[in-house]
């Protein structure tokens, strides 16, 4: 299993897919700090009314409340950064299967478990190198585009961190299912990154709403959990997140190990 | 000692069925010729020898191991179909990651080593999607032969080679096989260069073994026979009338565009005056001896090409 991490590691290091992920997350978040320090800069504001620009009290109130933001609030995103993980390991694992490297693999290694285990983990370090990259981003380019970013407590970045990235590796582990299952880069990533967005699960949300039950399947979903994440520690909260994204990892762990026993490896 | 040994090995994909019931032995330093028709069930066959693909049914061993044994498995080098390699990647770091994948030390080194071997040495630094059908083939048998196996399984590895690439790889494949003693599985329409390095063959029909024997064997069962050439079908079936009642011969082949093969020893002078006598014209009489091809081509029934 150890050989097949390394053999993993190098490639998320050598190969084109995390390196176009790092660059794609780079560039998004330039934009977006860019485009924040636009409309949080009151003086911005005046400038752009100068010019003719309709700009109401409303504007000048959501200025006010970037300029108040936390570190932490400014990074609780929403879903690019499980859009990522998952888009970014439905390439990995894809690429393996179509150009046929996979039979370099399977060829030496008989025991799919060891495979699968193995990408659990290059998952959860992919997951992570997302979620690093991405709260230091925001910080590194918030303050080089003069936004007033304060830092959050430490504690307080250290459990977002580490339950954003729980939820992360949930959703690489989705994208790396995707690639076995479907085994075509497209569609894996299709999948991977449309799930990874929750627009399904959104939309499913809304429906089971209609229904009001007293129980809601979504609660037991990636895409629930990485709505709960706190930004001040919260216990039932942290426990709450934890073990829904650790489920899901295993849950996918399984169904991989599941479609590999199944079907023929080329 | 087999290395390779199936017992009523199958596989069916939904209700065809690619191999059946095959039962296949190949000898400890032999040079296998897996010879078969286009769907006969050799690539599925190799798959499964390597554990790319599970059997419906049937058991194989390697080194009289279950093929799912662990170290059974990291003695098999195998080049199935296309070059499994990432095109984005250069060559060399293709076999590097293979390398680190089986768990070899100085994977770099290793990877030079190969690149050298099967003249990819200046090319290595390309990416694969750049490199020609040949230099990827190169790079396929590359992979294969990463961590000194002791069993090699080659799926067409001349597809793609220019001549003296085959000639190269004729010679890598028989100085692995004589010096380091490994046993070759190789499947490949091109009989001329199986019986070239072959020890034994193994010919595939239906998914079935139709035949499984030794280059000697086979030296022994192919025929010599005399080649009659003469003017058109009809000719040739006038001819064949006339050898049967002026010199009693009745073991021949009516072949197309006026060719006899009489199966038998005969005196070419005889044969010659019977039919000029019979003022048939002889364009040409030569004794000529069955090859593989010829033999494949009668084992399978008919004049189908491999």
């Amino acid at each position: 299993m150890l050989s097949l991490l390394r053999m993993d590691c190098r490639r998320l290091t050598h190969g084109g897919e995390m390196r176009t992920a790092v660059l794609t997350e780079l560039l998004v978040l330039l934009f977006v700090c860019f485009a924040m320090s636009l409309v949080a800069s009151p003086q911005m504001l005046s400038a752009m009314a100068g010019q003719g620009a309709e700009i109401t009290a409303g504007d000048y109130a959501q200025a006010e409340q970037f300029q108040q933001m936390t570190l932490l609030e400014l990074v609780d995103d929403g879903q690019f950064a499980t859009m990522l993980s998952a888009g970014v390991m439905a390439l990995f694992g894809a690429a393996e299967l179509t150009s046929g490297f996979a039979k370099n693999i399977f060829a030496v290694h008989a025991r799919r478990g060891r495979y699968v285990a193995a990408r659990c983990v290059s998952c959860g370090i992919a997951a992570l190198a997302v979620v690093v990259l991405y709260v230091a981003g925001m910080l590194a380019f918030g303050r080089l585009f003069g936004l007033p970013v304060r830092l959050d407590a430490p504690q307080d970045v250290a459990q977002f961190v580490f339950l954003k990235w729980l939820v992360c590796w949930g959703f690489a582990m989705l994208g790396s299912f995707a690639a076995l299952l479907f085994r075509r880069e497209g569609v894996a990533q299709l999948v991977a990154v449309l799930l990874g967005v929750c627009l399904l699960q959104a939309s499913l949300d809304g429906f089971w709403g209609v229904f009001h039950l007293p129980f809601n399947l979504m609660d037991f979903t990636l895409y629930r959990a990485n709505s709960l994440v706190p930004i001040a520690f919260d216990l039932p909260r942290f426990v709450a997140v934890a073990v829904v994204s650790l489920a899901w990892v295993a849950v996918y762990a399984l169904l991989s190990l599941l479609v590999l026993k199944k079907r023929d490896a080329a | 000692m087999d290395v390779i040994r199936t017992a009523s090995l199958c596989k069916s994909y939904g209700r065809l069925p690619a191999v059946d019931y095959l039962e296949m032995h190949v000898p400890k330093g032999a040079i296998y010729g897996f010879i078969g028709r286009n769907g006969s069930g050799k690539s599925t066959t190799l798959k499964m020898l390597c554990g790319l693909a599970y059997p419906t049914s049937g058991e194989i061993r390697l080194f009289d191991k279950p093929v799912d044994d662990d170290l059974a498995r990291r003695r098999v080098g195998a080049l199935i179909e296309e070059t499994g390699a990432y095109p984005t990647l250069s060559g060399r770091e293709n076999l590097i990651l293979k390398a680190v994948a089986m768990g070899l030390t100085d994977e770099k080194r290793r990877a030079d080593e190969m690149l050298g071997l099967v003249g990819l040495g200046t090319a290595g630094g390309k990416k694969v999607k750049k490199y020609s059908m040949g230099m990827k083939r190169r790079l396929g048998i590359a992979l294969a032969l990463l961590g000194s196996p002791d069993l090699l399984l080659l799926d067409e590895p001349l597809n793609g080679l220019d001549p003296e690439g085959i000639l190269q790889l004729r010679a890598l494949l028989l100085r692995l096989n004589r010096e380091n003693g490994v046993t070759i599985v190789v499947s490949s329409h091109i009989l001329g260069e199986l019986e070239k390095i072959s020890t034994h063959y193994g010919i595939l029909q239906n998914g079935r073994m139709a035949a499984e024997l030794s280059a000697a064997e086979l030296q022994k069962k192919c025929r010599d026979y005399l080649l009659v050439r003469v003017n058109g079908q009809e000719g040739a079936r006038r001819a064949a009338v006339v050898l049967e009642q002026a010199l009693g011969i009745r073991e021949y082949e009516v072949l197309p565009e006026g060719e006899l093969h009489i199966l038998r020893q005969a005196d070419p002078a005889a044969v010659t005056a019977a039919l000029t006598g019979a003022g048939i014209a002889v364009q040409a009489v030569s004794l000529h001896r069955q090859e593989l091809e010829d033999y494949f081509l009668d084992l399978m029934g008919g004049q189908d090409h491999a």
